[in-house]
């Protein structure tokens, strides 16, 4: 057997091997999806809203925070302004006119990590929560997620992060369909304590944790994934909650979503730097977080190039057949040459696109079942599948190059 | 942690259904093999009645066209069998046995390029012959453009003449002995591509093959 057809095989095997772990997690917990456990207590919180250069969101955001559905006496809400250049300070001012509970910590510019690492320190909950700028927490969000710190270790509970600008373009259409399917998987490693990221739109820490970790890292371009990573090597729990949502703007430009998913590769391949020294390591973190975040990355640029290198190849084959044929007056291409006969390597292939593409639709149906499924919904879903997924792998090239560089400047 | 032989449990699933994949896939390629095989003996049966027919021919003085004509046959069939073969070889991905069957043909396929110059002494005004002689075994990639071109060449002249050709493409690296003794014989080049027409002209590039016409009777 060729070299090229072992390394179909495995990889098709690790491919399989997601898939089926994916699968029967659904099944073994499709009961428990979109569970949450009432709480116990009514824990204090803080919550924390760094905001850098967000007047245009800002005041929603505090306006979604101040209504949400927790006993206002347990409920503290504290602005940052992180040295904004806009009015974004001003803003925030109006807005603790209307609202007593709401504080502001205004601090020059120094990035978000920092921020909230401020806002802890003079932060009074038993609790965390920290909410983007331009994240919009719904009503009931904050209560569902707290029902999780009924478990003594656990550290960190995130949300379900919608899209709310979905209907702006095809990039925003096919990140909605992104950040349903991210959310639903996170939902399915929580059930094997694997919840590797805490998103910045609405995520709540044990603060007491937190402050033992030592907060948020702000050496890292993703504090999310880092403070993450850090609860758990501590031996804390992190957990899921997909029936709390959180909405938030999504870029619909395309260089403005590139910047942001560099950003977030290089702070992921910082992030697996950091916490090397665990990997293999007994215990979850070790045997599978790492391992399974460095394979996807890996892999993502080894079948990439792989592909690439196959393309390219087969590319100029055609090239150099087609110009020596043109050339010298010879027929460019003969029915007999049409090859009918799939490789048993392609038949994996396929049937695997049609079985994720299938998932896809379910996980998509699951969690928004009144959403009709149009032809134009449909096409975007099958973008997302063969052309979204196959090309993002770019996205570590310049993510690696920026963090050979040492370029960690917030883009 | 939780749940932790999910892990394992995945790995049981995903490999059985590997192993069912991998398992199919063997025996579509198999087929694919055992109906080249099956092609390969009525083939070879072909080739003996050809061998036996024209020897009848001779031993008797009957006419040469029936030998001529059978020879043409013979040769088309076994060129659309290559073709079908080229086609299966390239989607065997896991059973690499085409490798031998390829190795059978292309001895039938010399075995039929002696016969026909035998017949060539024997018979006036046999068909043009034109063997064309490639690369198998991991050709370079300009080798293998320049092939596809001069197969695609070789197509559209056969479409052209039909019964006036008999076109015979053999791999050179397949390590077929009397092979090598025949180019030896007839002094060809060690430059693959080549189309070998009349056993008299070599034609090494796509130039070349401008001419081509100008060699056929």
């Amino acid at each position: 057997m060729e070299f090229v057809t072992i390394f179909y095989l495995v990889l098709i095997f690790i491919s399989l091997y997601m898939l089926v772990f994916f699968m029967m997690l659904t099944i073994k917990n499709r009961k428990k999806i979109f569970y949450f456990p009432e709480r116990k207590k009514d824990y204090s919180i803080s919550i924390i809203i760094p905001a850098f250069n967000e007047e245009e969101t800002i005041e929603e955001t505090i306006e979604h925070v101040v209504n949400l559905d927790y006993p206002k006496d347990k409920l503290e809400i504290i602005a940052i302004n992180d040295g904004s250049k806009d009015k974004t300070k001003e803003k925030i001012k109006k807005m603790m006119k209307k609202y007593s509970q709401l504080r502001l910590l205004d601090k020059p510019n120094s990035g978000k990590a920092d921020s909230i690492n401020k806002g802890i320190e003079i932060a009074k909950g038993e609790l965390i929560a920290i909410t983007d700028s331009d994240s919009f927490p719904s009503k009931d969000s904050l209560k569902k997620l707290v029902g999780f710190f009924n478990d003594e270790k656990m550290g960190a509970v995130t949300s379900f992060v919608t899209v709310r600008n979905s209907d702006k373009n095809l990039l925003t259409k096919i990140q909605e369909i992104e950040y349903l399917i991210l959310a639903w998987s996170r939902k399915l490693l929580d059930f094997v304590d694997s919840v590797f990221v805490t998103n910045g739109p609405l995520s709540l820490y044990r603060k007491k944790y937190l402050l033992k970790v030592g907060g948020f890292d702000s050496n890292t371009l993703t504090e999310d994934i880092d403070v993450t990573w850090n609860l758990i090597s501590h031996n804390y729990k992190t957990a899921m909650c997909l029936d709390a949502q959180v909405s938030t703007v999504v870029p619909h430009k395309f260089k403005e979503w590139y910047n942001q998913r560099v950003r977030w590769g290089v702070g992921g391949i910082q992030a697996i730097l950091k916490y090397k020294k665990h990997f293999f390591k007994k215990g979850i973190f070790g045997l599978f977080i790492i391992p399974f975040c460095s394979l996807t990355i890996f892999l993502s640029i080894f079948v990439f190039l792989f592909s690439m290198y196959i393309f390219a190849k087969n590319f100029y084959l055609k090239f150099l057949t087609t110009s020596y044929s043109i050339l010298n007056d010879i027929s460019v291409f003969h029915f007999q040459n049409i090859n009918l006969n799939p490789s048993t390597l392609f038949f994996f292939f396929a049937v695997m696109f049609v079985c994720s593409f299938i998932y896809y639709n379910y996980i998509l149906y699951k969690i928004n079942p009144n959403k009709k499924l149009t032809i134009r919904n449909f096409a975007t879903r099958f973008l997302y599948s063969l052309f979204y997924l196959a090309l993002y792998p770019i996205i570590w090239f310049p993510s690696v190059y920026r963090l050979i560089k040492k370029d960690y400047r917030w883009r | 942690m939780k749940k932790a032989h999910i892990f394992w449990q995945a790995a049981v699933v995903a490999s059985i259904i590997f192993w069912i994949g991998i398992f199919i896939g063997i025996g579509v390629e198999k087929s694919r093999v055992e109906k080249m095989e099956n092609f390969y003996l009525d083939s070879q049966i072909d080739f003996f009645d050809f061998e036996l027919a024209s020897e009848i021919t001779y031993f008797y003085n009957l006419d040469c066209s029936i030998v001529n004509e059978k020879s043409i046959e013979f040769a088309d069939r076994i060129y659309a069998e290559a073709l079908k073969l080229e086609k299966y070889d390239d989607s065997n991905k896991i059973d690499k046995e085409a490798l031998s069957l390829h190795r059978k043909y292309d001895l039938l396929r010399t075995m039929l390029w002696k016969k026909i110059i035998e017949s060539k002494k024997n018979c006036q005004n046999f068909s043009n012959t034109i063997i064309y002689f490639y690369k198998y075994v991991n050709p370079p990639l300009n080798t293998k453009a320049l092939q596809n071109t001069m197969s695609n060449s070789l197509l559209d002249l056969k479409m052209k003449y039909n019964k006036k050709i008999i076109l015979i493409p053999i791999a050179i690296d397949t390590n077929i002995e009397s092979l090598n003794s025949l180019r030896e014989v007839y002094g060809l080049e060690d430059k693959y591509p080549m189309i070998f027409v009349n056993e008299k002209f070599q034609i090494t590039d796509l130039e070349g093959m401008e001419n081509i016409e100008e060699y056929l009777n």
